[in-house]
């Protein structure tokens, strides 16, 4: 009966152990949060702004943020994913998959798809065109740009605390 | 009142005082423990003499001897051979923690177990993908099917006249301010 209950004891104090274990697990994760600010934007021929939404997100080094745009005949499935290098610099990866509808007629599909990186600092911002960009002001082509900025989430919670 | 072993085994030696002595040899005469005592002492004597032991056996013989008590002398004072006497209100006190923290480590590992699960949960990669799309609506339901879930879902006005230009680019802002 002794040797039980000092079995279950120490058994007891070794679970709780664990447990602690598994909460400084998650505080190693709580202090590598990284926040994703992303601004999509329609531009018109003269680079004006005709349509643009912010949303953001918080991930962790090397986990995507999946963003999906979508419209009538256009599907536009954008994975950013940022992996934050022991100095503090990011390299920002980008994969694009793009579904266009050719003709409206015929309702046929094109799909393209493609994957970029860039090396960046926290802070500084990117923008990833997932259709190309169109140099010539004249062409009569909208572009869409997602400006996207990485933040330290923690960063970011203290500087929103101190506004 | 009868006297100490070692005061026998002093006489035995001789090494009490005459005075001491004569006492002592009338007490053993009458008292049967002492008597019985001093006979111990003096078949030891006789044994020790008569095995030729050496003085360097006997000193090792009384050292183990020594040890063996020790050893008994601990064994039953083992900490699982000890009777530990507890109150009823002890022993429910310690299986109500027992319990308190059996129940802690169980969410906790179960937290564990959901995120260690989730992390190593690899995507089935199908191995041959032949999928015929030829509608937006067929290729919308597609993605549908393949979704596994999006943080952000953003919805492009309708008749924005967007499409394909180039090469898709990610750029610092920096840079495609410089190109403007």
């Amino acid at each position: 009966m002794k040797r039980l209950f000092f079995i279950s004891l120490l058994l007891s104090l070794n679970f709780y152990i664990y447990s602690q274990t598994t909460d400084l697990d998650f505080k190693y994760i709580e202090g590598k949060k990284l926040s994703i600010n992303l601004t999509t934007r329609i531009l018109g021929s003269e680079n004006d702004t005709i349509w643009h939404m912010d949303s953001s997100d918080v991930t962790i080094s090397g986990k995507a943020v999946k963003v999906k745009l979508k419209s009538e005949d256009l599907v536009i499935i954008a994975d950013i994913t940022p992996y934050l290098n022991p100095d503090n610099s990011l390299v920002l990866v980008a994969k694009g998959e793009v579904f266009l509808s050719d003709n409206t007629d015929s309702k046929d599909v094109k799909y393209y798809t493609t994957l970029k990186s860039l090396p960046v600092n926290l802070g500084e911002k990117a923008v990833f065109f997932p259709l190309g960009m169109a140099y010539d002001s004249n062409s009569n082509l909208y572009n869409i740009e997602m400006e996207i900025q990485v933040l330290n989430a923690e960063d970011e919670e203290e500087q929103a605390k101190d506004e | 009142m009868c006297p100490d072993k070692e005061l026998i085994s002093a006489f035995f030696d001789e090494e009490t005082d005459a005075q001491w002595s004569n006492k002592i040899s009338e007490h053993i005469d009458s008292c049967s423990d002492c008597n019985e005592q001093y006979r111990k002492i003096e078949r030891l004597n006789k044994y020790l003499l008569s095995a030729d032991i050496s003085e360097e056996q006997i000193i090792k013989t009384r050292v183990y001897d020594a040890i063996k008590r020790k050893q008994i002398v601990s064994q039953e004072n083992a900490f699982w051979r000890r009777h530990i006497e507890l109150s009823f209100s002890v022993l429910a006190s310690a299986a109500v923690l027992i319990i308190a923290l059996c129940i802690v480590f169980i969410t906790g590992y179960s937290k564990a177990m959901e995120i260690v699960s989730s992390e190593n949960t690899i995507e089935e990669i199908p191995q041959d993908i032949n999928v015929q799309i030829i509608k937006l609506d067929e290729a919308a339901a597609y993605i549908l099917s393949e979704d596994t879930g999006y943080d952000i879902l953003i919805t492009i006005p309708s008749g924005s006249g967007l499409n394909v230009k180039g090469r898709p680019e990610l750029i610092r802002e920096a840079d495609y301010n410089r190109r403007q």
